[in-house]
């Protein structure tokens, strides 16, 4: 509420210059965003369902003041922004002034950024702009540089597990996905909506066809999650986590639904062999997120390399 | 194309150059002419909204990529209501493919006012006839056998074509014959390299071949040979592994061609040699070095070329 509060500031115009809000994925940086302009925006109760026109639209995605530019599976493009700065130059339709949501400012490509520069030096007076990013090393310095930082940190487990448990019946299950999200409501609640699991299954698979060395059918697994690579690798951090931590505290394992069999396969490497492979993922990760590297080829040189 | 007689154009297929030139045409005209791109998510009521904007001058509204215009609906009661003899407005229909959509080819089959063009994929004889075309346009002649001789040196190109025809125009100058003999001087041509090729030579340790390959290739594509020949090269290593695993298991090769989704001709004379100049390390190690490659050259590291020849040569030894 603390930050909505201040986010609230923001838009009634206390602070000038544009935000940059910095987390992982999920914590509620465009919700919280959201919030504080429904309420500024409000003209009826302010409460959680107000009826008024501008709750209603903003909720919906349809108020005519309130842009939101996303970066898709590509990077934001120069054209895009050249759009939303001529967009920001324009007057708002029914509220005070108008605001800018850019989901994706890690995104933004060069030309796309310098392009921004100025109009984020001095925006329009009608105009306040919030850019939304997960990795700030991503940022160009120069955009960082004129906005105002606000940091979200990863949720809390009990918080994020009170979520799913609405929608997931099984405790042990919701459990999993609660810490399957690592910090991050929105992917838990993703994992959970379209049954990830199944996924983290795979993973444990590969990881026993490795052990067996059955390197055809391992591919042909990874081939058969391609579009899912990134959250395998991800999957296959945690249950290497799961690999470290299972003798020494096995409250802490993420995927408990499958206790058992985490241990068996712990059993059949050395930790020093299993941390050396957390590690290796871990570079792959960061090595993934700065450039779009060929992912399969190079978690199928993990697997093969690690198990040979 | 007849412009003044027709209130719909709907120009379709897989002839870029041809859409193009039509595109020229259409604007050179005296009409006021519009030209909206729907690839920039142009939908069909922003374009009706167009159309029907007063203007006092006839105007052309030209509409490229017109099969990604987003919505239908509105177009469609625009084109069923549009009268044929009114020519204030021309809508100009650029369809980029093989299919035409339905709200296009409901205007296309109006009949009287509408009219659809189709390029349809050309045989050799076609081509040789567009450089016939072009060197009488540019008021030259060429021998037969050396139009030919030009369409095997560059290819299907319409546009290199084209240029290389006013080349050699220019080079013989006006009312000249273009022979043989000026093309082998100044027409550089375009030998075929694909990067498969490539990564089958380095995996057959055949170094001079994938190098000579990946020059001419590196020569037609530029920089942007590179991450295809990566590719490849990920491909055959990576195929060559699966050969290599099942080979030391043991397992029969008509079993092998079957389990990897080749013929069995092709895998016994291609494939399984290949794989058997490898050893399974040292394939681990090829993959290893061709992740290094990877980000490598994804990343913003100089003389990308150097460094996919020094892997080459580096999983040739």
């Amino acid at each position: 509420m603390e930050g909505i509060s201040f986010l609230r500031r923001f838009v009634d115009g206390h602070l000038t210059s544009p935000l940059i809000l910095i987390g992982p994925e999920g914590v509620g940086k465009r919700i919280s965003v959201l919030k504080a302009v429904q309420e500024a925006f409000c003209n009826g109760t302010r409460e959680q369902n107000c009826p008024c026109s501008s709750c209603y639209t903003i909720t919906r995605n349809n108020h005519p003041d309130v842009v939101v530019l996303t970066a898709d599976e590509k990077d934001i493009s120069v054209d895009a922004i050249r759009g939303l700065i001529s967009e920001a130059k324009s007057y708002p339709a029914s509220a005070r002034m108008r605001c800018f949501i850019i989901d994706g400012a890690d995104h933004f490509t060069v030309p796309a950024a310098n392009a921004f520069l100025k109009t984020l030096e001095e925006p329009p007076a009608c105009s306040k702009f919030f850019l939304l990013a997960e990795n700030a090393n991503r940022v160009l310095p120069t955009i960082l540089s004129r906005c105002g930082r606000v940091r979200y940190k990863t949720l809390p487990e009990t918080f994020i597990l009170s979520i799913i448990q609405q929608y997931e019946k099984d405790s042990v299950k919701a459990l999993v996905y609660s810490r399957l999200g690592e910090g991050s409501a929105g992917n838990a609640v993703h994992y959970w909506g379209s049954g990830k699991l199944a996924l983290r299954d795979q993973v444990l698979k590969a990881l026993m066809l490795a052990l067996d060395k059955d390197t055809p059918a391992l591919f042909s697994i990874i081939d058969s999650v391609e579009q899912d690579l990134a959250l395998f690798l991800k999957f296959l951090g945690q249950v290497i986590h799961d690999f470290l931590v299972v003798r020494i505290a096995s409250a802490k394992v993420i995927n408990m639904d499958c206790f058992d069999n985490i241990k068996k396969l712990e059993s059949k490497r050395s930790i020093r062999e299993w941390a050396h492979l957390a590690k290796r993922i871990k570079n792959l990760q960061n090595l993934y997120s700065i450039s779009r590297i060929n992912l399969s080829f190079h978690i199928k040189t993990i697997f093969i390399d690690s198990f040979r | 194309m007849a412009l003044d007689f027709n209130i719909f154009v709907v120009a379709f297929g897989d002839e870029n150059f041809y859409l193009d030139r039509d595109i020229t045409k259409i604007k050179q005209g005296k009409r006021e002419v519009f030209q909206l791109d729907a690839d920039n998510g142009l939908s069909d009521i922003e374009l009706v909204a167009l159309c029907r904007q007063y203007s006092e001058l006839p105007r052309t509204i030209i509409v490229d990529n017109a099969q990604k215009l987003k919505g239908q609906k509105v177009l469609q009661e625009f084109i069923e209501n549009r009268n044929a003899s009114d020519h204030s407005l021309i809508l100009v229909g650029i369809i980029r493919g093989e299919k035409l959509p339905e709200v296009w080819s409901l205007a296309a089959s109006k009949g009287k006012g509408f009219e659809r063009k189709k390029f349809k994929p050309w045989d050799t004889a076609k081509y040789i006839n567009f450089i016939k075309i072009e060197a009488t346009r540019l008021r030259v002649s060429i021998e037969k056998d050396a139009a030919e001789f030009l369409f095997q040196c560059v290819g299907i190109d319409l546009y290199r074509l084209e240029n290389e025809t006013r080349k050699l125009a220019i080079f013989v100058g006006q009312a000249g014959t273009i022979k043989k003999e000026h093309i082998a001087l100044i027409t550089s041509p375009t030998p075929k390299a694909e990067p498969f090729q490539v990564a089958e030579q380095v995996m057959s340790k055949n170094l001079k071949k994938a190098l000579q390959l990946f020059s001419v290739l590196h020569r037609n594509m530029g920089e942007d040979s590179i991450i295809p020949v990566v590719r490849a090269l990920m491909n055959q290593v990576e195929k060559t592994l699966v050969i290599r695993c099942y080979q030391d298991k043991g397992v029969s090769e008509g079993d092998i061609a079957g389990l990897i989704g080749m013929k069995e001709w092709p895998y016994k004379n291609v494939a399984a040699p290949i794989a058997r100049k490898h050893t399974l390390n040292a394939l681990i190690s090829h993959m290893q070095k061709l992740c290094k490659l990877d980000a490598d050259v994804k990343s913003a590291a100089r003389s990308k070329r150097t460094l996919v020849e020094l892997t080459m040569v580096s999983i040739t030894q």
